[in-house]
């Protein structure tokens, strides 16, 4: 049986998905999870922006050209 | 006699030489892969872009200027590093600038009206396929993304790329930004809900019914 309301189970999802809930939190949502399916879907939505994050940041050319910048002031450094 | 002067210089000159690019590869080597986290630190430090990487180019060779004084005591160099930012962003003058701005234009992370942006509503989702949402978002192009992600507050957004990206706990954070733990779980919490928003308004433009979410919003 879920002990978690909707709102709550909602407000732990960035917790959960960022591993930051302890044993006992992270049980309650999963039971929640496994009996709702409205959260379910919040929960699958909030994971795959995540994921899209993830990958869309490491290909992000405004990264390439900062890092790209420090290389370059690094080895004026030693020039 | 001037030849073997010179050939002694030039001898030093090369020694000294092959010492700085080692420093630099073993620097690169140890403090290379925190680059992304000191840049993402200084931006959410300094609520901005272009003076978050300004500091951050500050902190990184500040760091490879001092590098030979670094001893690693089992934690890595992140903890010396970031009594690096902190000293770099105080003497930058940039943590008075935030400061005074701050005072102007008042934006207190403790504001927890975005709470109700985040919950969904049942109904929102009741004229939905069960994932609709999330189809449609994992098929946008990576500049999609990142264009509804650079669209919010760097303070929000920088904290929640430190987490998602770069998997630091959120005491982590705390510590690398000396702001207490719970605000660090605010402003995730904020920077993900506004990305949901922008990308849910992104899937309108696929066809996805959002109607309801965009009345919310308002």
């Amino acid at each position: 049986m879920s002990t978690l309301s909707c709102k709550d189970a909602q407000l732990k999802v960035h917790e959960y998905l960022g591993d930051e809930l302890n044993k006992k939190s992270k049980q309650e949502v999963d039971d929640h999870l496994a009996n709702c399916l409205f959260c379910k879907t919040t929960y699958d939505l909030e994971r795959t922006i995540s994921d899209v994050v993830i990958s869309s940041s490491s290909n992000s050319e405004l990264n390439a050209n900062f890092y790209s910048r420090i290389s370059s002031s690094l080895r004026s450094e030693i020039e | 006699m001037s030849d073997i002067i010179n050939s002694h210089n030039l001898g030093d000159a090369i020694t000294n030489s092959e010492e700085q690019e080692r420093k630099l590869a073993d620097f690169e080597l140890h403090v290379g892969p925190h680059f992304p986290v000191i840049r993402r630190a200084c931006i959410s430090k300094t609520g901005n872009q272009v003076q978050g990487e300004d500091l951050a180019q500050v902190v990184i060779l500040r760091a490879f200027k001092y590098w030979d004084t670094y001893t690693d005591q089992g934690k890595g160099p992140i903890n010396w590093i970031n009594s690096i930012i902190r000293t770099a962003y105080i003497s930058s003058g940039m943590a008075e600038a935030k400061h005074q701005k701050n005072r102007v234009n008042i934006k207190t992370d403790e504001d927890n009206d975005f709470q109700d942006e985040w919950i969904f509503d049942k109904a929102d989702l009741s004229q939905l396929g069960p994932s609709a949402e999330h189809i449609v978002i994992s098929k946008m192009e990576t500049s999609e993304i990142m264009d509804a992600f650079n669209q919010i507050d760097p303070i929000f957004r920088e904290v929640a790329l430190l987490n998602l990206v770069d998997g630091l706990k959120y005491r982590e954070i705390a510590d690398l930004l000396d702001i207490p733990e719970a605000t660090v779980g605010t402003r995730v919490l904020r920077a993900r809900g506004l990305l949901r928003s922008l990308l849910l308004e992104k899937a309108a433009e696929f066809g996805i019914n959002t109607d309801s979410k965009k009345k919310k919003k308002k």
